[in-house]
């Protein structure tokens, strides 16, 4: 452990086997980039982010959808079996999508979105936030100006909220990764005739975390389990 | 807390503070930092309303303006200088700024008055001369002339008239002591000392009026619109022999 490791205080996710290869959890009040591509398990590692936290921790949490029905997202967890509905009647956890709805998502512009997710989180006092995801914020900051700018401006504002925040994102090479605290890369990849799950710490800042790619599971019941062992997906 | 909900609905606080140029949303976050000490931003956005993507904008303003400061770290906190110091330094600046704009604007207004003047000298339509004869339009723009001859009348006003409101109007305007003013008219007016009335018939459409014998004005009222002619005689021979001088009649 560096100086700074020592002096940063950590959250844990409660996920089981992730804060083990994450040096100890996300250092709090950061946001950090959740990427993969499709079927990789982001939305399911968010949401056991947010519902480990209430259940373990008492942080509350607030799921933004951009670009999914938050309906259709709280029917796909329903195989966890986590209380979600339990959960968000107690207001210890909002899943919501932007004012309007999804539909017409092209009239947010960045400021209404900060604003908000600002007011989102004020609602259920959340102490982790998701945004799902990254893509659509894209399509949001590239109406603007200077993209860069809003996108620093964005992850300040964000950053202020008190809350440690997930950004969800599809595979690919962004600002994003430089701005963000950490980098959570997930894998569901074709190895002879079966896929495998694999998640890997790729960036964690002042933060002693595992170098290698882990085996990953997504269990009927209980959501992702990260194993302690490495994973090839080359054999 | 009661105090200051009452500051910040108070219409002449408010007032104050947007003449020093704090907009609405600068009061209000200055008046929340006021009550709460040292805040972070979103509780200054809580408090006052001022949306959360709006607020950081807003503090970062009023540190410019001198009225707070903020901590490093994170989340930034934010708290108010002690507003004898910031109100002081503020209308200090705000005159100093003042001043800064009055000169440049003195110093623009003194670079384009020349080419005004000259262009206001060549449209003006009140006056219109021609070799030292001035068409001028309106009753005022008659008196005004009437003033600015005055300033070199040495000897003698000589007024003819049948119009005693007008007659009237003038002797208020050219009465001066030991100066000769002859009026002549078929109706003479009362209540004049030291000057001389002739009567005689005048026609009723015009009111002369000579001044020094170097300039004369003709006044013509048509359904109380005023017009006059101002002749002045030396131009008007300079011109003359000008115009000799270029080949002219």
């Amino acid at each position: 452990m560096n100086r700074e490791e020592n002096d940063l205080e950590k959250i844990k996710t409660g996920i089981p086997g992730f804060d083990e290869i994450a040096g100890g959890g996300f250092i709090k009040n950061r946001n950090i980039l959740v990427q993969g591509e499709a079927g990789t398990g982001k939305s399911t590692f968010s949401m056991q982010y947010l519902v480990e936290g209430i259940r373990q921790y008492n942080e509350n949490g607030l799921f933004i959808s951009l670009e999914y029905d938050p309906i259709f997202l709280i029917e796909d967890m329903k195989a966890y079996n986590w209380p979600i509905n339990e959960y968000t009647r107690e207001n210890k956890l909002s899943i919501v999508a932007p004012k309007g709805g999804l539909e017409n998502p092209s009239n947010m512009n960045v400021d209404d979105l900060i604003n908000f997710i600002f007011e989102e989180t004020d609602k259920v006092n959340a102490k982790r936030l998701v945004i799902d995801s990254l893509n659509s914020l894209e399509f949001i900051f590239s109406k603007t100006e200077n993209y860069r700018k809003e996108m620093i401006r964005f992850n300040s504002l964000i950053g202020d909220l008190e809350c440690t925040t997930l950004l969800i994102s599809e595979l690919h090479n962004n600002i994003y990764t430089y701005l963000s605290h950490g980098v959570i890369n997930l894998f569901y990849t074709k190895v002879g005739a079966n896929r495998l799950r694999g998640i890997e710490v790729r960036k964690m800042r002042g933060t002693q975390h595992s170098s290698y790619t882990h085996a990953m599971l997504i269990q009927d019941s209980t959501g992702i389990e990260v194993l302690p062992t490495e994973i090839d997906f080359n054999l | 807390m009661i105090i200051l909900a009452t500051i910040i609905i108070d219409p002449f606080i408010s007032e104050v503070l947007s003449s020093i140029n704090l907009n609405e949303y600068e009061r209000k976050a200055y008046l929340s930092i006021l009550e709460e000490g040292k805040v972070v931003a979103r509780n200054i956005s809580r408090k006052s309303g001022i949306p959360y993507a709006k607020v950081y904008q807003t503090l970062d303003a009023l540190i410019d303006k001198g009225f707070i400061l903020k901590d490093d770290g994170r989340p930034k906190k934010f708290y108010a200088i002690d507003p004898k110091t910031s109100f002081t330094r503020r209308l200090e600046f705000l005159e100093r700024e003042w001043r800064s704009q009055q000169s440049l604007r003195e110093m623009n207004v003194e670079k384009i008055l020349p080419s005004l003047v000259l262009l206001f000298n060549e449209t003006k339509p009140q006056q219109k001369t021609e070799g030292g004869v001035w068409k001028i339009i309106g009753l005022e723009e008659i008196f005004n002339k009437v003033d600015t001859l005055m300033i070199s009348v040495s000897k003698r006003i000589l007024i003819t008239s049948n119009n005693s409101k007008l007659i009237n109007q003038l002797l208020n305007r050219v009465y001066r002591p030991n100066l000769e003013i002859i009026i002549r008219s078929q109706k003479i007016p009362e209540n004049y000392k030291d000057i001389t009335f002739i009567k005689i018939p005048v026609s009723n459409s015009s009111t002369i009026c000579v001044i020094d014998e170097y300039a004369m004005i003709t006044i013509f009222e048509v359904k109380n619109n005023y017009t006059a002619v101002l002749t002045k005689m030396n131009e008007m021979i300079k011109s003359y022999l000008s115009d000799i001088e270029q080949g002219g009649e």
